[in-house]
Protein backbone atom coordinates (compact mmCIF):
# COMPACT_ATOMS: atom_id res chain seq x y z
CA UNK A 1 0.00 0.00 0.00
CA UNK A 2 2.71 2.45 0.89
CA UNK A 3 4.62 1.92 -2.00
CA UNK A 4 1.46 1.95 -4.42
CA UNK A 5 1.34 5.63 -3.03
CA UNK A 6 4.44 7.19 -4.42
CA UNK A 7 2.98 6.77 -7.83
CA UNK A 8 1.39 9.99 -7.91
CA UNK A 9 4.44 11.90 -6.85
CA UNK A 10 6.37 10.09 -9.32
CA UNK A 11 3.88 11.15 -11.58
CA UNK A 12 3.85 14.44 -10.93
CA UNK A 13 7.77 14.63 -11.29
CA UNK A 14 7.86 13.02 -14.57
CA UNK A 15 5.20 15.85 -15.67
CA UNK A 16 6.91 18.53 -14.27
CA UNK A 17 10.18 17.48 -15.31
CA UNK A 18 9.51 16.85 -19.35
CA UNK A 19 7.14 20.15 -19.11
CA UNK A 20 10.57 22.35 -17.87
CA UNK A 21 13.53 19.97 -20.45
CA UNK A 22 11.13 20.60 -22.97
CA UNK A 23 10.43 24.19 -22.60
CA UNK A 24 14.36 25.15 -21.71
CA UNK A 25 15.03 27.39 -24.32
CA UNK A 26 15.59 30.11 -21.77
CA UNK A 27 17.24 32.80 -24.52
CA UNK A 28 13.61 32.31 -26.08
CA UNK A 29 11.80 33.83 -23.06
CA UNK A 30 14.55 36.47 -22.25
CA UNK A 31 14.37 37.78 -25.71
CA UNK A 32 11.20 36.82 -26.82
CA UNK A 33 12.86 34.61 -29.40
CA UNK A 34 12.37 31.04 -30.76
CA UNK A 35 14.50 28.60 -31.01
CA UNK A 36 15.50 27.46 -34.38
CA UNK A 37 17.70 24.24 -34.38
CA UNK A 38 17.26 21.02 -35.95
CA UNK A 39 14.80 19.25 -33.10
CA UNK A 40 11.87 21.33 -34.01
CA UNK A 41 11.96 18.80 -36.58
CA UNK A 42 10.33 16.24 -33.94
CA UNK A 43 6.81 16.97 -32.42
CA UNK A 44 6.46 16.51 -28.67
CA UNK A 45 4.08 13.82 -27.70
CA UNK A 46 2.20 16.09 -25.88
CA UNK A 47 0.33 19.57 -26.60
CA UNK A 48 2.92 22.14 -26.75
CA UNK A 49 2.91 25.22 -28.82
CA UNK A 50 5.90 25.42 -31.12
CA UNK A 51 5.94 29.45 -30.32
CA UNK A 52 6.41 28.96 -27.38
CA UNK A 53 9.73 30.96 -26.66
CA UNK A 54 11.23 27.49 -24.83
CA UNK A 55 10.11 24.85 -26.64
CA UNK A 56 12.38 23.02 -28.49
CA UNK A 57 9.93 20.34 -29.94
CA UNK A 58 7.33 20.78 -32.46
CA UNK A 59 3.62 20.64 -31.38
CA UNK A 60 2.18 17.48 -33.47
CA UNK A 61 -1.37 19.11 -33.89
CA UNK A 62 0.51 22.30 -35.14
CA UNK A 63 2.98 20.18 -37.47
CA UNK A 64 0.05 18.17 -38.59
CA UNK A 65 -2.46 21.48 -39.96
CA UNK A 66 1.04 23.14 -41.32
CA UNK A 67 1.17 19.82 -43.86
CA UNK A 68 -2.16 19.31 -44.34
CA UNK A 69 -2.95 22.58 -45.22
CA UNK A 70 0.19 22.94 -47.37
CA UNK A 71 0.26 23.31 -51.28
CA UNK A 72 2.96 21.03 -51.39
CA UNK A 73 1.15 17.39 -49.64
CA UNK A 74 -1.78 15.92 -49.96
CA UNK A 75 -1.10 13.88 -46.40
CA UNK A 76 1.20 13.94 -43.87
CA UNK A 77 2.37 10.67 -43.24
CA UNK A 78 5.48 11.83 -41.22
CA UNK A 79 3.18 13.49 -38.39
CA UNK A 80 0.92 10.82 -38.90
CA UNK A 81 3.26 8.51 -38.31
CA UNK A 82 4.69 9.85 -34.96
CA UNK A 83 1.54 10.11 -33.60
CA UNK A 84 0.38 6.34 -34.62
CA UNK A 85 3.71 5.77 -32.55
CA UNK A 86 3.51 8.07 -29.64
CA UNK A 87 -0.42 6.21 -29.88
CA UNK A 88 0.46 2.62 -30.07
CA UNK A 89 3.37 2.54 -27.67
CA UNK A 90 1.57 5.22 -24.94
CA UNK A 91 -1.61 5.65 -25.78
CA UNK A 92 -2.95 8.27 -23.69
CA UNK A 93 -0.12 7.81 -21.20
CA UNK A 94 1.13 11.05 -23.51
CA UNK A 95 -2.01 12.96 -21.79
CA UNK A 96 -1.50 11.79 -18.02
CA UNK A 97 2.57 12.01 -18.22
CA UNK A 98 3.96 13.69 -21.04
CA UNK A 99 1.62 17.38 -21.68
CA UNK A 100 2.20 20.78 -20.16
CA UNK A 101 -1.63 21.70 -20.78
CA UNK A 102 -2.96 18.54 -18.92
CA UNK A 103 -0.70 19.56 -16.30
CA UNK A 104 -1.37 22.62 -15.89
CA UNK A 105 -5.37 21.67 -15.96
CA UNK A 106 -4.53 19.55 -13.06
CA UNK A 107 -2.87 21.67 -10.85
CA UNK A 108 -5.53 24.36 -11.20
CA UNK A 109 -8.03 21.45 -10.12
CA UNK A 110 -6.06 21.36 -7.16
CA UNK A 111 -6.88 24.66 -5.90
CA UNK A 112 -9.92 24.51 -3.74
CA UNK A 113 -13.48 25.57 -5.00
CA UNK A 114 -16.67 25.57 -3.73
CA UNK A 115 -18.07 22.95 -6.17
CA UNK A 116 -16.08 20.31 -8.00
CA UNK A 117 -18.47 18.77 -10.71
CA UNK A 118 -17.47 15.56 -11.70
CA UNK A 119 -20.22 14.78 -14.46
CA UNK A 120 -23.02 16.40 -15.82
CA UNK A 121 -26.22 15.31 -18.00
CA UNK A 122 -24.65 15.01 -21.81
CA UNK A 123 -21.33 14.92 -20.44
CA UNK A 124 -20.97 11.63 -22.11
CA UNK A 125 -22.47 13.60 -25.47
CA UNK A 126 -20.28 16.55 -25.25
CA UNK A 127 -16.70 14.94 -24.88
CA UNK A 128 -17.40 13.97 -28.50
CA UNK A 129 -17.03 17.48 -29.49
CA UNK A 130 -13.23 16.86 -29.69
CA UNK A 131 -13.08 14.06 -32.28
CA UNK A 132 -15.37 16.98 -34.37
CA UNK A 133 -12.53 19.34 -33.39
CA UNK A 134 -9.63 16.84 -35.00
CA UNK A 135 -11.85 16.35 -37.86
CA UNK A 136 -13.31 19.64 -39.00
CA UNK A 137 -10.56 21.81 -37.90
CA UNK A 138 -7.87 19.89 -37.54
CA UNK A 139 -7.57 17.69 -40.45
CA UNK A 140 -10.66 18.60 -42.91
CA UNK A 141 -10.82 22.68 -42.81
CA UNK A 142 -6.63 22.84 -43.60
CA UNK A 143 -6.97 20.27 -46.84
CA UNK A 144 -10.14 21.92 -48.09
CA UNK A 145 -8.62 25.55 -48.10
CA UNK A 146 -4.83 24.57 -49.29
CA UNK A 147 -5.42 25.48 -53.00
CA UNK A 148 -2.88 27.90 -54.42
CA UNK A 149 -1.65 28.96 -51.01
CA UNK A 150 -1.36 27.45 -47.53
CA UNK A 151 -4.32 26.99 -45.46
CA UNK A 152 -4.92 28.75 -41.85
CA UNK A 153 -4.07 26.44 -39.05
CA UNK A 154 -7.45 26.40 -37.53
CA UNK A 155 -7.38 24.89 -34.35
CA UNK A 156 -4.30 27.23 -33.15
CA UNK A 157 -6.19 30.35 -34.83
CA UNK A 158 -9.34 30.05 -33.27
CA UNK A 159 -9.22 27.70 -29.88
CA UNK A 160 -5.68 26.25 -28.94
CA UNK A 161 -5.69 27.71 -25.57
CA UNK A 162 -2.33 26.43 -25.28
CA UNK A 163 -1.12 28.38 -27.46
CA UNK A 164 -2.41 31.54 -26.24
CA UNK A 165 -0.90 30.47 -22.68
CA UNK A 166 2.30 29.17 -23.95
CA UNK A 167 2.97 31.91 -26.74
CA UNK A 168 0.04 34.67 -27.04
CA UNK A 169 1.05 35.54 -23.47
CA UNK A 170 4.45 35.24 -23.37
CA UNK A 171 5.49 37.10 -26.31
CA UNK A 172 2.73 39.86 -26.78
CA UNK A 173 4.30 40.56 -22.88
CA UNK A 174 8.11 40.50 -23.76
CA UNK A 175 7.20 42.75 -27.14
CA UNK A 176 5.45 45.53 -24.62
CA UNK A 177 8.03 45.29 -22.60
CA UNK A 178 10.82 46.37 -25.47
CA UNK A 179 8.84 48.64 -26.38
CA UNK A 180 8.25 50.15 -22.63
CA UNK A 181 11.95 50.17 -22.24
CA UNK A 182 12.81 52.15 -25.37
CA UNK A 183 9.52 54.36 -24.08
CA UNK A 184 9.92 54.83 -20.15
CA UNK A 185 13.78 54.44 -20.12
CA UNK A 186 14.43 57.98 -20.79
CA UNK A 187 11.89 59.04 -17.92
CA UNK A 188 12.97 56.20 -15.26
CA UNK A 189 15.52 57.87 -13.47
CA UNK A 190 17.31 54.54 -12.22
CA UNK A 191 17.39 53.03 -15.53
CA UNK A 192 15.25 50.21 -14.36
CA UNK A 193 12.23 49.52 -15.99
CA UNK A 194 9.22 48.06 -13.96
CA UNK A 195 6.63 45.89 -15.11
CA UNK A 196 4.38 48.32 -14.41
CA UNK A 197 5.47 51.23 -16.03
CA UNK A 198 5.90 49.19 -19.33
CA UNK A 199 2.69 47.52 -19.73
CA UNK A 200 0.10 50.28 -18.39
CA UNK A 201 0.72 53.51 -19.99
CA UNK A 202 -1.19 54.30 -22.78
CA UNK A 203 2.96 54.60 -24.45
CA UNK A 204 3.44 51.25 -24.30
CA UNK A 205 -0.21 49.74 -25.23
CA UNK A 206 -0.10 51.33 -28.55
CA UNK A 207 3.44 50.57 -29.29
CA UNK A 208 4.60 47.21 -29.98
CA UNK A 209 5.43 45.02 -33.00
CA UNK A 210 2.40 42.72 -32.17
CA UNK A 211 -1.26 44.24 -32.72
CA UNK A 212 -3.14 42.40 -30.12
CA UNK A 213 -6.85 42.38 -31.64
CA UNK A 214 -10.37 40.51 -31.06
CA UNK A 215 -8.78 37.30 -32.14
CA UNK A 216 -6.16 37.40 -29.59
CA UNK A 217 -9.19 38.52 -26.65
CA UNK A 218 -10.84 35.45 -27.98
CA UNK A 219 -8.36 33.13 -27.26
CA UNK A 220 -7.73 34.86 -24.04
CA UNK A 221 -11.14 34.43 -23.04
CA UNK A 222 -10.64 30.59 -23.79
CA UNK A 223 -7.79 30.22 -21.88
CA UNK A 224 -9.76 31.99 -19.22
CA UNK A 225 -12.59 29.78 -19.76
CA UNK A 226 -10.74 26.68 -19.84
CA UNK A 227 -8.86 27.57 -16.32
CA UNK A 228 -11.84 28.81 -14.64
CA UNK A 229 -13.62 25.49 -16.01
CA UNK A 230 -10.73 24.09 -14.28
CA UNK A 231 -11.31 25.26 -10.90
CA UNK A 232 -14.95 22.99 -11.01
CA UNK A 233 -13.64 19.73 -12.70
CA UNK A 234 -10.53 17.58 -14.27
CA UNK A 235 -9.23 18.44 -17.58
CA UNK A 236 -12.09 20.07 -18.88
CA UNK A 237 -9.98 20.93 -22.46
CA UNK A 238 -8.78 17.17 -22.65
CA UNK A 239 -12.02 15.63 -21.71
CA UNK A 240 -14.12 18.23 -24.57
CA UNK A 241 -12.12 20.03 -26.66
CA UNK A 242 -8.43 18.63 -27.31
CA UNK A 243 -7.82 16.96 -30.49
CA UNK A 244 -4.89 15.34 -29.56
CA UNK A 245 -6.11 13.69 -26.74
CA UNK A 246 -9.00 12.52 -28.93
CA UNK A 247 -6.50 10.94 -31.69
CA UNK A 248 -4.70 9.11 -28.80
CA UNK A 249 -7.58 8.00 -27.02
CA UNK A 250 -8.72 5.90 -30.21
CA UNK A 251 -5.12 4.03 -29.14
CA UNK A 252 -5.96 3.40 -25.63
CA UNK A 253 -7.41 -0.43 -26.31
CA UNK A 254 -4.12 -1.62 -27.59
CA UNK A 255 -1.41 0.66 -26.91
CA UNK A 256 1.26 -1.35 -25.12
CA UNK A 257 1.60 1.00 -21.95
CA UNK A 258 -2.12 0.11 -20.43
CA UNK A 259 -4.28 -0.91 -17.52
CA UNK A 260 -4.95 -4.28 -16.53
CA UNK A 261 -7.65 -5.61 -14.47
CA UNK A 262 -7.15 -8.42 -12.23
CA UNK A 263 -10.79 -9.65 -11.33
CA UNK A 264 -9.12 -11.75 -8.83
CA UNK A 265 -7.70 -9.81 -6.32
CA UNK A 266 -10.88 -6.85 -6.84
CA UNK A 267 -13.23 -6.54 -3.81
CA UNK A 268 -15.59 -4.63 -5.83
CA UNK A 269 -15.26 -1.79 -3.04
CA UNK A 270 -16.03 0.99 -6.26
CA UNK A 271 -12.80 2.86 -4.54
CA UNK A 272 -11.54 3.33 -8.39
CA UNK A 273 -13.94 4.44 -9.74
CA UNK A 274 -14.46 7.23 -7.23
CA UNK A 275 -11.06 8.14 -7.71
CA UNK A 276 -10.93 8.82 -11.57
CA UNK A 277 -10.84 12.49 -12.54
CA UNK A 278 -12.35 11.39 -15.90
CA UNK A 279 -15.56 9.46 -14.49
CA UNK A 280 -14.48 5.91 -15.39
CA UNK A 281 -15.43 3.42 -13.93
CA UNK A 282 -11.87 1.21 -14.16
CA UNK A 283 -13.62 -2.27 -13.90
CA UNK A 284 -16.01 -2.07 -16.41
CA UNK A 285 -14.10 0.47 -18.93
CA UNK A 286 -10.62 -0.58 -18.17
CA UNK A 287 -8.19 1.42 -20.90
CA UNK A 288 -11.39 3.24 -22.26
CA UNK A 289 -10.74 5.79 -25.33
CA UNK A 290 -11.39 8.49 -21.99
CA UNK A 291 -8.66 7.34 -19.87
CA UNK A 292 -5.47 9.81 -19.21
CA UNK A 293 -3.18 6.86 -17.49
CA UNK A 294 -2.93 9.31 -14.45
CA UNK A 295 -2.71 5.95 -12.32
CA UNK A 296 -5.20 7.06 -9.35
CA UNK A 297 -7.81 4.39 -9.52
CA UNK A 298 -4.10 1.63 -9.39
CA UNK A 299 -3.41 4.11 -5.99
CA UNK A 300 -6.64 4.30 -4.75
CA UNK A 301 -7.54 0.43 -5.16
CA UNK A 302 -6.23 -1.48 -1.69
CA UNK A 303 -5.86 -4.72 -3.39
CA UNK A 304 -3.79 -4.09 -5.87
CA UNK A 305 -6.17 -5.07 -8.73
CA UNK A 306 -5.74 -2.36 -11.09
CA UNK A 307 -2.12 -2.13 -12.68
CA UNK A 308 -0.64 0.10 -15.23
CA UNK A 309 2.59 0.50 -17.15
CA UNK A 310 3.93 -1.50 -20.00
CA UNK A 311 4.28 -5.09 -18.02
CA UNK A 312 1.76 -6.40 -15.28
CA UNK A 313 2.41 -8.70 -12.43
CA UNK A 314 -0.51 -10.63 -10.65
CA UNK A 315 -1.41 -9.20 -7.39
CA UNK A 316 -2.36 -12.11 -4.96
CA UNK A 317 -5.70 -13.28 -5.25
CA UNK A 318 -8.88 -11.23 -3.41
CA UNK A 319 -9.47 -12.95 0.69
CA UNK A 320 -12.16 -15.27 -0.06
CA UNK A 321 -14.34 -14.30 2.40
CA UNK A 322 -14.76 -10.50 0.90
CA UNK A 323 -15.28 -11.23 -2.06
CA UNK A 324 -18.29 -10.46 -3.91
CA UNK A 325 -20.20 -11.84 -7.63
CA UNK A 326 -18.04 -10.51 -10.49
CA UNK A 327 -19.76 -7.65 -12.20
CA UNK A 328 -20.64 -8.55 -15.41
CA UNK A 329 -18.84 -7.60 -17.86
CA UNK A 330 -15.02 -7.19 -16.20
CA UNK A 331 -12.07 -7.69 -18.50
CA UNK A 332 -8.97 -8.55 -18.23
CA UNK B 1 -20.89 7.83 -9.68
CA UNK B 2 -19.76 6.67 -13.09
CA UNK B 3 -19.90 9.22 -16.01
CA UNK B 4 -21.83 8.31 -18.72
CA UNK B 5 -18.76 8.37 -20.96
CA UNK B 6 -19.17 7.10 -24.84
CA UNK B 7 -18.92 3.74 -25.34
CA UNK B 8 -15.39 1.60 -24.78
CA UNK B 9 -13.17 2.40 -28.65
CA UNK B 10 -13.52 -1.59 -28.25
CA UNK B 11 -11.33 -4.39 -26.55
CA UNK B 12 -9.11 -6.63 -28.98
CA UNK B 13 -8.92 -9.63 -26.79
CA UNK B 14 -5.20 -9.90 -27.25
CA UNK B 15 -3.97 -6.52 -29.21
CA UNK B 16 0.16 -7.97 -29.80
CA UNK B 17 -0.50 -8.58 -33.61
CA UNK B 18 -2.59 -5.10 -34.33
CA UNK B 19 -0.30 -3.39 -32.37
CA UNK B 20 2.76 -4.29 -33.93
CA UNK B 21 1.42 -4.22 -37.71
CA UNK B 22 0.78 -0.51 -36.06
CA UNK B 23 4.02 0.79 -34.79
CA UNK B 24 5.62 -1.24 -37.99
CA UNK B 25 3.43 1.45 -39.64
CA UNK B 26 4.06 4.37 -38.30
CA UNK B 27 8.03 3.24 -38.70
CA UNK B 28 6.71 3.51 -42.67
CA UNK B 29 5.20 5.81 -42.34
CA UNK B 30 8.27 8.30 -40.45
CA UNK B 31 10.56 7.48 -42.95
CA UNK B 32 8.41 8.04 -46.01
CA UNK B 33 7.60 11.27 -44.29
CA UNK B 34 11.23 12.34 -43.81
CA UNK B 35 12.29 10.95 -47.31
CA UNK B 36 9.70 12.98 -48.72
CA UNK B 37 10.62 16.46 -47.22
CA UNK B 38 7.79 16.60 -44.92
CA UNK B 39 9.87 17.33 -42.23
CA UNK B 40 11.32 20.93 -43.73
CA UNK B 41 7.66 21.93 -43.48
CA UNK B 42 7.52 20.98 -40.01
CA UNK B 43 10.68 22.56 -39.55
CA UNK B 44 9.65 25.52 -41.48
CA UNK B 45 6.62 26.23 -39.73
CA UNK B 46 8.20 25.95 -36.12
CA UNK B 47 11.22 27.82 -36.30
CA UNK B 48 9.28 30.94 -37.34
CA UNK B 49 6.69 32.78 -34.84
CA UNK B 50 3.38 31.67 -35.60
CA UNK B 51 1.13 34.52 -35.58
CA UNK B 52 -2.22 32.04 -35.62
CA UNK B 53 -1.01 30.38 -32.18
CA UNK B 54 -0.23 33.51 -30.37
CA UNK B 55 -3.75 35.00 -31.26
CA UNK B 56 -2.44 38.23 -33.96
CA UNK B 57 -2.32 36.16 -37.45
S1 LIG C 1 -6.02 15.71 -23.96
FE1 LIG C 1 -4.72 17.19 -25.03
S2 LIG C 1 -4.33 18.86 -23.58
FE2 LIG C 1 -5.11 17.08 -22.43
S3 LIG C 1 -3.28 16.03 -21.77
FE3 LIG C 1 -3.93 15.04 -23.69
S4 LIG C 1 -2.77 16.12 -25.30
FE4 LIG C 1 -2.66 17.39 -23.45
S1 LIG D 1 -9.22 4.90 -15.29
FE1 LIG D 1 -7.57 5.16 -13.75
S2 LIG D 1 -5.75 5.77 -14.93
FE2 LIG D 1 -7.57 6.08 -16.23
S3 LIG D 1 -8.15 8.22 -15.97
FE3 LIG D 1 -9.36 6.99 -14.51
S4 LIG D 1 -8.15 6.98 -12.61
FE4 LIG D 1 -6.77 7.68 -14.26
Amino acid sequence: MAKKKKKVPTRRLIQLFWAAASNSYVTGFAAGKLYQGNLKMVCAPGLNCYSCPGALLSCPIGSLQAVLGSKSFVLSTYVFGLLMLFGAVLGRMVCGFLCPFGLIQELVYKIPFLKKVKSFKNDGWARRLKYVVLILLVITLPIMFSGGQDADPYFCKYVCPAGSLEAGIPHVLCDRLQAGKQVVAPLDSSGSLSLQSALLTPETLSMGRLKVGLLYWWKIGILALTLLISLMTYRPFCKYLCPLGAFYGLFNPLSLYRLKYHENACIHCSGCENACGMGLDPVRQTNHAECVRCGDCVAACPTGAITMGFTHKKPAERPAARGKTPLKGEQS
Amino acid sequence: MPTKTPKSTGKPKDPKALRRALIALSLGLIVYGIYSGEVNIVLRKAIYMCLECIGIG
